[in-house]
């Protein structure tokens, strides 16, 4: 080992800055981004964040596609909660198309967006857990992910990319028996958060590396533009949801949590009690839902039904202009906003009243927190990086696209 | 006189006897339609163009009424939409579920209707009827009896611009059927401009069936270059292949239409094609890179004066013409110049077809002046008054240049080319951008559709590059930039450039033109 250290003349250790290029192969960065760490000694003097090692050209891709076909390219944004995604970029076409889908499907969106939600909220914390040691409390939040997996493919037959929605509705109402299968679901993933917290809330080890660790004033992550759980730990309770409400948000009794600090054990607390909010919204939804079409009556933006297309010339030329030529959006432009997983998902679109989009622009909530990621992390300790880097859940699929 | 109405509310003044249908597009009001071609009589049977009218307690067929003064016309009621759907569920009540494998689907009218003005669904209970298919109604045409809605459009073009009135309607009601009359054969030289007419897939080209699905294709601007009529058409290609040519509307040349050698004429696009520089080594064919060629090019022609006659074809465009011009100018100074040219044929009649089988002989005109032809070649090279050959364009024969030396740069392998001692690759005007005059002087462009086939040259370029390889620079970078040098030097050119040519391209000398004289007009521009 001795080689390896710079000795001085004095016969001292180097105390100049050290400079650590920290990923993107390192396991805590997700291999999806890189930072070059100077440190002094074990602290964090400076950190530059490199994003970019996932970009797929997604907004440029989008350009080249029928609106429709943008569909599968928004599953894998955020990929942890690719249902809230569907839900933002169906709600932007629709705002530019001037449509709104049926009371039924916003209530189904609204289900699978919230379930969505809790996935992506039992991933970031069982990820950040497992990178601190806590390799249990990771495999409780997986099984929960688990089951709503399960249930999900039972309503969009995927586990992973979904593409559920539609433009004007949706893929398929929810099965049968979903209400029994989500009971029971439910009923298993609240005792998984339920050991979840009992396994972290007050554990030592846990506390000492999460609590006063990469911290951040409200004003500060607002002038960052930060959103979702990263800012609401800061104290700010801004929630799209809640502040602009969309769909049916406005008929729903929850409560936006929020933290004091901004630290990292804020922002645990906080994405457990979203969890919470989320069940509270899906159980108002379930209980408030009527049945009746979730999609609209509009030719012009959904497919026949398949015995149509296959049995009848009229639902042969539907399907065929719908499929070549693309849904027909008038031309215009429009931001559409939702609370997705980790903040505001934006959608910026621009039609030219042709069947592709002439510019589909995102505005993930990631690419925020990493403008502003190294101010969590400069003045604490080096192995403080791998918990606050866990705790904003950055998802380089949203942020590079 | 004008005639006075209203479309939609909208105030519109047209000419007397001018149709509603007509009218309301001019007025930017779409009115759906299938057996109303602007080339053809109107005999109002789709009923897809009903409006309602003021004038009339009933909607009236818009392709066939002409505008009454100080009527209100309406395109667009609730009542015209449900018309609409109620006549789209008519013509679809038996058309067969045929899209998938039908090769109009995705420039079919029909599909294009149904989406815009119905989208109702089916209420037909019981089977569809059933009519002949795939059925051949000439070696160059398939006509499927099902899909056929009998607009009548390919009916009457045999009948008015045609004039050979081989097709009919047989049977009554949804028996109906396209038929040839009984005696007849369906042979014009137009019949295939049937299939673009054709609104539906029920009459398709034989050659073209099943080959390529319509929306891989890209299409360019092009001119046929047959005969001396240079009608604009479209060029289709998919994966560097040229797939077919449509007619595409000029007004000043072809209307809609385009004769079948024309329209198949793609088919020998790559007949025989020279693809790479050969030079004859004694008395064996090399292959050569473009430089050594062109270096034997140099040896053969520098310094030799009168005794070289340059060849222009009368296939050549514009561009590559001027090019030779500036050749003989410069860098051949002294050299004679002759034109040759295709055979002429004897198929010429009133409507499209000339007997003049050169896109481009007003362009050799127009630029080098009347020249001696390939009879006077033949006695010069007898003669020995002209020992060496630069012959531009492979339409020159061997007996013509028996004898000499000769250098050819040609599209094709003719037996003449083959024999060269030098032979140049050059595109064919699929393959770059250029223009042709036709024989009434209109100058139209053609764009490059397909990438260049083998180590073709474009005709302009080529010439560039002999020049250059002969100590002068003829100063051409690009196909444009040759039009616009021509511009400069041709008054008859004055002021054309590929973009100015536009879509229908300009008359020989409307660049002069530089102030109409004013005379007071009636409408507004």
């Amino acid at each position: 080992m001795s080689e390896i250290l710079i000795e001085t003349e004095s016969g001292d250790l180097d105390s100049a800055p050290m400079n650590l290029q920290m990923g993107p192969s390192h396991p805590a960065m997700h291999g999806t981004i890189k930072m070059r760490v100077k440190l002094d000694g074990e602290i964090v003097q400076k950190t530059e964040v490199e994003v970019g090692y996932l970009h797929r050209g997604f907004e440029k891709s989008c350009e080249s596609v029928t609106w429709s076909q943008v569909m599968p390219y928004t599953d894998r944004l955020n990929y942890v909660s690719p249902l809230c995604n569907n839900v933002g970029y169906c709600m932007a076409v629709e705002k530019l198309i001037g449509v709104r889908a049926t009371e039924r499907c916003e209530y189904v969106r609204t289900i699978m967006a919230e379930s969505s939600r809790i996935c992506d909220h039992l991933t970031c914390v069982g990820a950040s857990a497992m990178e601190l040691g806590g390799f249990t409390a990771f495999l409780y939040a997986i099984e929960a992910r688990e089951e709503l997996w399960r249930l999900t493919e039972t309503v969009t037959g995927a586990r992973l990319t979904h593409s559920y929605c539609r433009i004007g509705g949706l893929k398929d109402d929810l099965p049968v028996d979903f209400v029994p299968n989500y009971r029971v679901v439910e009923k298993k993933v609240r005792s998984l958060v339920a050991d979840m917290h009992a396994l972290l809330d007050r554990n030592r080890i846990f506390l000492d590396r999460m609590k006063d660790v990469g911290s951040m004033t409200a004003e500060r992550a607002l002038q960052w533009g930060f959103t979702g759980p990263v800012l609401r730990s800061t104290g700010s309770d801004y929630d799209v949801r809640k502040a602009s409400p969309y769909m049916l948000y406005d008929r729903f009794d929850f409560e936006v949590p929020v933290g004091s600090k901004g630290d990292n054990y804020d922002r645990y607390l906080v994405r457990m009690e979203e969890i919470e909010q989320s069940f509270r919204i899906i159980d108002q939804c379930l209980k408030q839902m009527k049945p009746g079409p979730v999609n609209l009556e509009d030719g012009r933006l959904l497919l026949p039904p398949k015995d149509e297309v296959y049995g009848s010339i009229e639902g042969t030329i539907a399907h065929f202009k719908i499929i070549m030529d693309g849904i027909q959006v008038p031309p215009g432009e429009v931001y559409s906003y939702t609370e997705a997983g980790n903040g505001e998902l934006g959608f910026y679109l621009v039609s030219t009243g042709e069947g592709r989009p002439y510019k589909c622009r995102v505005r993930p909530p990631c690419w925020s927190l990493m403008q502003g990621l190294h101010e969590l992390l400069e003045g604490y300790q080096i192995a403080d990086i791998v918990p606050t880097f866990g705790s904003v859940n950055m998802i380089g699929g949203e942020c590079d696209r | 006189m004008g005639v006075n109405c209203k479309i939609n509310g909208q105030p519109v003044t047209v000419e007397n006897g001018t149709s509603v249908l007509e009218a309301a597009r001019g007025a930017g009001f779409e009115v759906p339609h299938f057996c109303w071609h602007p080339g053809l009589s109107r005999p109002a049977n789709c009923r897809m163009c009903l409006v309602d009218a003021s004038n009339s307690p009933k909607p009236i067929p818009s392709c066939y009424i002409g505008v009454a003064e100080g009527v209100d016309y309406t395109t667009d009621s609730e009542h015209v939409r449900e018309l609409r759907r109620a006549i789209l569920e008519f013509i679809l009540l038996n058309h067969p579920i045929d899209c998938a494998i039908c090769d109009q689907a995705g420039e079919c009218e029909l599909q294009n209707n149904y989406f815009d003005y119905s989208l109702q669904s089916s209420r037909l209970a019981t089977d569809k009827n059933h009519k002949p298919k795939a059925v051949a109604l000439s070696d160059k045409i398939t006509f499927d009896g099902e899909r056929c809605i009998v607009c009548t459009r390919c009916v009457r073009f045999c009948d008015e611009v045609a004039k050979t009135s081989e097709l009919g309607v047989k049977n009554r009601g949804e028996r109906s059927e396209i038929a040839v009359f009984p005696g007849k054969t369906l042979t014009n030289p137009y019949s295939m401009n049937i299939v673009d007419l054709c609104p539906v897939g029920a009459l398709t080209s034989t050659d073209f069936r099943f080959k390529c699905r319509v929306w891989f294709m890209s299409t360019v601007e092009s001119v046929c270059d047959q005969c001396s009529r240079g009608c604009a058409i479209y060029l289709d290609h998919h994966k560097g292949e040229v797939m077919r040519y449509r007619p595409r509307e000029n007004r000043q040349v072809n209307d809609w239409w385009v004769c079948d050698n024309g329209r198949m004429s793609y088919t020998t696009l790559h007949d025989e094609r020279v693809l790479a520089p050969v030079v004859r080594d004694g008395a064996k064919p090399t292959r050569a890179t473009l430089d050594a060629a062109l270096e034997r090019v140099k040896v053969l022609l520098a310094g030799r004066g009168d005794k070289v006659a340059v060849v222009v074809s009368a296939t050549l465009d514009n561009e590559a013409l001027f090019a030779a011009r500036r050749l003989v100018d410069q860098a051949l100074k002294g050299a004679r110049v002759f034109v040759s040219a295709r055979a002429d044929g004897t198929d010429q009649d009133d409507i499209l077809l000339r007997n003049d089988k050169n896109p481009n002989r007003k362009g050799v005109e127009v630029l080098f002046g009347v020249l001696p032809d390939t009879a006077a070649l033949r006695a010069a090279v007898a003669d020995g008054d002209v020992t060496h050959v630069l012959a531009l364009g492979g339409t020159f024969s061997a007996d013509d240049v028996q004898g000499a030396t000769v250098i050819a740069a040609s599209v094709h392998a003719t037996d003449a080319v083959r024999a060269a001692e030098v032979v140049l690759p050059l595109q064919s005007h699929a393959e770059h951008d250029g223009s042709f005059t036709n024989f009434a002087g209109q100058v139209q462009r053609f764009q490059a559709g397909i990438a260049p086939v083998g180590e073709a040259v474009a005709g302009w370029e080529l010439v560039s590059r002999i020049a250059r390889a002969l100590g002068h620079d003829l100063q051409l970078s690009s196909a444009g930039g040759a039009l616009k040098a021509l511009a400069k030097e041709q008054p008859d050119f004055t002021g054309f450039t590929h973009i100015s040519l536009g879509a229908t391209g300009r008359k020989l000398g409307s660049g002069l033109v530089v102030e109409a004289p004013a005379e007071p007009t009636a409408t507004a521009p």
